[in-house]
């Protein structure tokens, strides 16, 4: 592909106005090849040789030498720089080494456990190597179960399944004796409050496997991130190595900028389907990234006329991402519309451009979906596509921001008494514990009450009730809301329950691979929407109102400026009616009785001694994105387990407040561990805010991706004077 | 991090516990890997004054009473939070002949290989009453000559799989395997669980053994959770001695469970032992004459032997929390749990004894 023939495309388009701001090139890069290492045994040869694999990478080679070693080890590579190869090369060469060796794959998705078990599959045929492998998770049907513990030697499997078999592991013994390896894919998806569950589970199994006399060897495979090793180490408990996985051919990679947010031009939308369609027409093969589901089928929608064009996202069932992975891969479909559910190592084949439409959220992301483009080493395009937003426009102006490359990253916390005593309890109703000094405290505390006995071995667990389901491993709701289409009765999709309120409510126009819906029914007792297929020249969108209260605040402290306080909170949320649009323009609105949603968690809540006026919600609010934005570095978390909420009339007293609470229900102490440290977070919020060379705001201080309100209304410079006045009013409590 | 912390965290986790458990109903929990009970019992669900109702006849008819009084005439050691319970039980353990059960063997032609239902009767049609007639058939006399040697030598274990490889597991004439064995050779075993789940306590063991003097039935009782390891131990090493093995649905509960435990505390476990589980060869034989197939309704219909007041097993493990909570004043639910695991045993072993006869009946 040419990529300035590419861009002539675009800028001679009869839609283009100049919307390109600034482009940027990556020249290629050849890759470092290294013959295969001499030990390779015969039967991995050959697998090799089938899939006319004569070279490896410098990086592919340095794993095999460090996991053939015993060396754990994190590989960090951009997509599509052959990691699979990198770790099942050290794996399948020690099962053909030794023919009772396991090995243990760990994804976070289950869509891609059934990608590698095809590979693996045929790995099995090509090599003549016993392998067996097989996916156990939650889908494995009972009566294939026992053959798979008794006989497989590689199972792909994810952490919550773990979590679940952990007790019955003499079920396992078999494989566990004999695990030589263990590999987490996707590594860097495990962070904040759902990685720091998972190096629990991780931590469980191996105690387990540890009992079964076997020391395996992990391999982590991660995207880019800030801080491989430390990652690796909170994750596992054991110092990787760390292998920068970019000896891989690099391709010439053009970067460009568009802004796509001026409304003459028609919206952000239909300037991203335009965009796609010049490129299709070129016969380009063109990925599209959206921030949302719904964005991915609006544009789609508008292509609706093309039929090599298509939307994706997870919420479709597996035949039908399978058929359009598979359409993609083979050049039957020439554009995708998708949302992050692409983004990881699903094979779609080689991609000429990949278009952003909005900033993913980090540096992180931007560059792992972009990486998506130029598989096989040819040139090519990343586009991205700047909307409206704030941070989408702060981006579009300050490029160097993304091209720096300067990675988020990733935080576990290991010293969360909510999430380890949970995973105590589990532990030691696996195996009798016998904890660390560090959790000894913890473990006394649940034997007081009554949860854990001493036995001759150590702690067990004592109650009748299962520990197992008391841990959830992320906050994602049971509920699940099945959509199905009236006429034919197939299921379209399932979602979950809070979104289903705000998206198949009665009288919601639904979107699926570009075909509108009407949602005539949603049945929340049976979990189930019915839409009928319909035409309609109008979408809709819901309505939500948000309400906080406030229940059983305690005091924590004050000076004068500022007081202190942590509670129980109640979020409630309902969606009460909808807009009936038509392009831009309302040509109607309905109300809707749905039972609302409630989050009830702990929180932690300021109030200050200001008056209530509408101008100080922007420095309030600017606070509480820096506070979220800056959870990472303060309470090891993702900012994305805890919320926020401005106001200039709080639920309390009526004074304005920033409230911050848990994103978990029930609470899981981290907004605690911020009230612990109010003073010193509120001065670190000041300090970044008054050095980051922005003036009016950014995603790096105080723009959030995530905020519901487009970041309106920020004050960062009414923010820096309200930090500078607490400060000055004296220690709070 | 300071204990108030911590103290907050361990009350959070035991209130959702409690949540947890009152709002999937104590036992009806769902299926945990293989570990499920798959009997009736475990679909029962009792309302809270159906439950009551039972608290209060137990604690009418034994409360106040010590277990020696409960239990006249059983032998009772106490240390280390371990109870174990000797009861002597008025029932002997009776075998068929050898010689009989050899001969019973011997008419099932389908033992042979190659040989099912239809061709036996054409088989005994033409004369050939049983497998030693089967030596001089031109097809069928080497595989005859197999299934007579394992008679002959009285290899039980071969003939066990013979006989479920080509009748399936759970066919009455396995049991014609037990005359095989001394009577005394011979152990029950029932289980009393906490909960279905993978990491759940068992609390009771009933073993059941007869020696010299008579039919004794010995319960392990863990009086606190930390000597859950002293029953799974004791448990063990009785296995370890036994040849033949018989539970009443103890290949999906009774042994896995055991299994889990032992796995649990690094006790070792034989596994190499003839198991007759005798629930599913009731099914076979009473299903279509008996009403339920629950060890007390079988007991009942097919034995005429009734209990008296019985605690239902479901509701087990919830009397004995309330005991573990309140040993003082519910030692009446402890003794009703112990009423019950022996009941369990011993009418297991009055059910084997007639079904091994059964077994051994010439047709």
């Amino acid at each position: 592909m040419n990529v300035e023939n590419a861009i002539r495309l675009i800028t001679t388009a009869p839609w283009y106005r100049g919307q390109i701001t600034f482009q940027y090139v990556e020249e290629a890069s050849e890759p470092k090849l290294l013959p295969l290492p001499d030990v390779i045994d015969p039967a991995v040869a050959k697998w090799l040789l089938t899939q006319n694999i004569s070279q490896l990478y410098e990086h592919q080679v340095l794993c095999f030498n460090l996991a053939s070693e015993g060396k754990d080890t994190i590989l960090c590579t951009p997509t599509a720089s052959g990691k699979t190869l990198a770790f099942l090369l050290p794996i399948l060469q020690a099962l053909a080494k030794d023919e009772d060796a396991c090995a243990l794959l760990l994804y976070p998705l289950k869509a891609l456990t059934n990608d590698q078990l095809e590979i693996l599959k045929q790995a099995e045929m090509q090599s003549g190597l016993f392998l067996s492998p097989a996916v156990y998770d939650g889908d494995t049907p009972q009566t294939k179960r026992p053959k798979i513990r008794q006989f497989s030697r590689i199972v792909l499997s994810n952490p919550y399944e773990i979590h679940e078999i952990l007790p019955y592991h003499q079920m396992w013994r078999r494989f566990f004796q004999n695990l030589k390896f263990i590999v987490i894919d996707e590594a860097h998806k495990y962070t904040g409050v759902f990685g720091s569950h998972v190096a629990q589970v991780i931590r469980r199994l191996l105690r387990v496997v540890k009992h079964y006399g076997a020391d395996p060897t992990f391999i982590l495979a991660s995207a880019s991130i800030g801080n491989p090793e430390e990652h690796a180490f909170r994750l596992t408990s054991r110092k990787c190595v760390v292998v920068k996985g970019d000896s891989a051919r690099k391709p010439k990679r053009c970067i460009v900028f568009m802004d796509a947010s001026k409304p003459e031009y028609g919206s952000p939308f239909v300037q991203a389907a335009n965009l796609i369609r010049t490129m299709v027409s070129g016969g380009l093969k063109t990925l599209c990234f959206t921030r949302s589901r719904k964005a991915a089928e609006f544009i789609a929608s508008l292509l609706e006329k093309e039929p090599l064009i298509a939307p994706y996202r997870a919420g479709y069932m597996p035949e039908e991402r399978r058929a359009i992975e598979k359409g993609f891969k083979e050049g039957k479909l020439l554009g995708v519309v998708a949302t992050s559910a692409l983004e990881l190592g699903i094979d779609i084949g080689d991609l000429d451009i990949v278009v952003l439409t909005g900033y993913p959220g980090s540096v992180s992301t931007f560059w792992q979906q972009i990486g998506r483009a130029g598989r096989k080493g040819d040139s090519c395009l990343g586009i991205f596509m700047a909307s409206e937003t704030i941070v989408d426009q702060y981006v579009l102006r300050h490029p160097e921001r993304v091209l720096k490359k300067e990675y988020e990253v990733a935080t576990i916390s290991l010293d969360n008494p909510h999430i380890v005593a949970g995973h105590m309890l589990c532990s030691a109703s696996e195996l009798p514990l016998s904890p660390d000094a560090e959790h000894e405290e913890i473990a006394l505390e649940l034997e007081r009450k009554g949860l854990l006995r001493r036995s001759s071995k150590g702690f067990i667990y004592a109650a009748i009730t299962r520990p197992h389901a008391l841990v959830k491993l992320d906050a994602i709701s049971q509920k699940t809301v099945v959509l199905v289409d009236e006429a034919t009765n197939k299921t379209l999709e399932t979602m979950d329950f809070s979104r289903a309120l705000r998206e198949a409510h009665p009288g919601a126009v639904y979107l699926h691979q570009a075909e509108t819906y009407v949602c005539q029914t949603l049945d929340l007792q049976g979990l189930i929407a019915i839409l009928r297929r319909q035409d309609v020249d109008y979408y809709t969108q819901s309505l939500t109102q948000k309400d906080i209260s406030v229940k059983d605040a305690r005091r924590l402290g004050s000076n004068g400026y500022v007081t202190s306080y942590s509670s129980q909170i109640v979020v409630t949320t309902r969606v009460i009616g909808y807009l009936c649009k038509r392009y831009d323009r309302l040509i109607g609105r309905n109300d809707l009785d749905l039972p609302p949603l409630t989050l009830e968690t702990k929180g932690l809540f300021m109030e200050f001694d200001i008056p209530n006026d509408y101008k100080h919600l922007g420095g309030l609010h600017a606070i509480e994105h820096t506070l979220v934005a800056l959870a990472p570095l303060l309470i090891s978390c993702d900012p994305s387990d805890l919320a926020g909420f401005s106001t200039i009339q709080s639920p309390y007293s009526g004074l304005p407040a920033i409230f911050i609470y848990d994103g978990q229900d029930g609470g899981i102490g981290l907004s605690d561990e911020l009230a612990s440290i109010l003073q010193h977070a509120l001065s670190t919020c000041l300090e970044h805010l008054s050095t980051c060379p922005c003036k009016h705001g950014c995603p790096a201080c105080c723009l959030s991706p995530q905020c519901g309100n487009d970041n309106q209304p920020m004050d960062k410079g009414l923010a820096m004077s309200i930090l500078r006045q607490i400060l000055e009013s004296g220690p709070i409590g | 991090m300071a204990h108030p912390k911590y103290e907050e965290v361990a009350k959070i986790l035991k209130e959702r516990l409690s949540a947890l458990r009152e709002r999937d109903g104590d036992l009806r929990y769902k299926a945990q890997g293989a570990l499920a009970k798959r009997q009736d019992e475990d679909q029962e669900f009792f309302s809270e004054d159906e439950i009551e109702r039972f608290r209060r006849r137990f604690l009418e008819r034994y409360g106040g009473m010590s277990l020696e009084e409960a239990f006249e005439g059983a032998s009772i050691e106490r240390g280390h939070g371990l109870l174990t319970i000797t009861h002597c039980e008025k029932f002997a353990l009776q075998h068929p002949d050898k010689e009989s059960a050899s001969e019973r063997l011997q008419k099932a032609l389908w033992l042979v290989h190659r040989i099912r239902d239809a061709r036996a009767s054409e088989l005994k049609a033409k004369g050939f009453q049983n497998i030693p007639d089967l030596l001089r058939h031109a097809s069928y006399g080497e595989d005859a000559k197999q299934v007579i040697s394992m008679i002959a030598q009285g290899r039980t274990t071969s003939l066990y799989e013979q006989i479920c490889a080509r009748g399936g597991r759970a066919h009455l004439l396995s049991l014609a395997l037990a005359p095989f064995f001394c009577p005394n050779d011979v152990a029950f075993l029932d289980i009393e669980a906490m909960g279905l789940f993978g990491g759940s306590l068992v609390m009771v063991v009933g073993l059941g053994m007869q020696q010299e003097g008579g039919f004794y039935i010995t319960q392990l009782v863990a009086n606190t959770p930390d000597a859950e390891e002293a029953v799974i131990t004791k448990t063990c090493h009785f296995l370890e001695r036994c040849e033949v093995l018989v539970t009443f649905n103890g290949r999906a509960f009774d042994l896995p469970f055991i299994a889990q435990r032992a796995a649990f505390y690094g006790v070792s476990l034989r596994e190499r032992f003839l198991h007759f589980d005798i629930l599913h060869i009731s099914r076979r034989i009473f299903k279509g004459t008996a009403r339920s197939c629950k060890l007390q309704d079988l007991a009942r219909e097919v034995l005429n032997d009734v209990r008296d007041l019985d605690l239902p097993g479901a509701l087990v493990p919830r009397f004995y929390q309330e005991y573990m909570e309140n040993p003082q004043t519910k030692s009446a639910l402890l003794v009703a749990v112990l009423q019950h695991n022996k009941d369990d045993v011993l009418q297991m072993a009055k059910l084997y004894n007639k079904l091994v006869i059964m077994a051994c009946e010439q047709k």
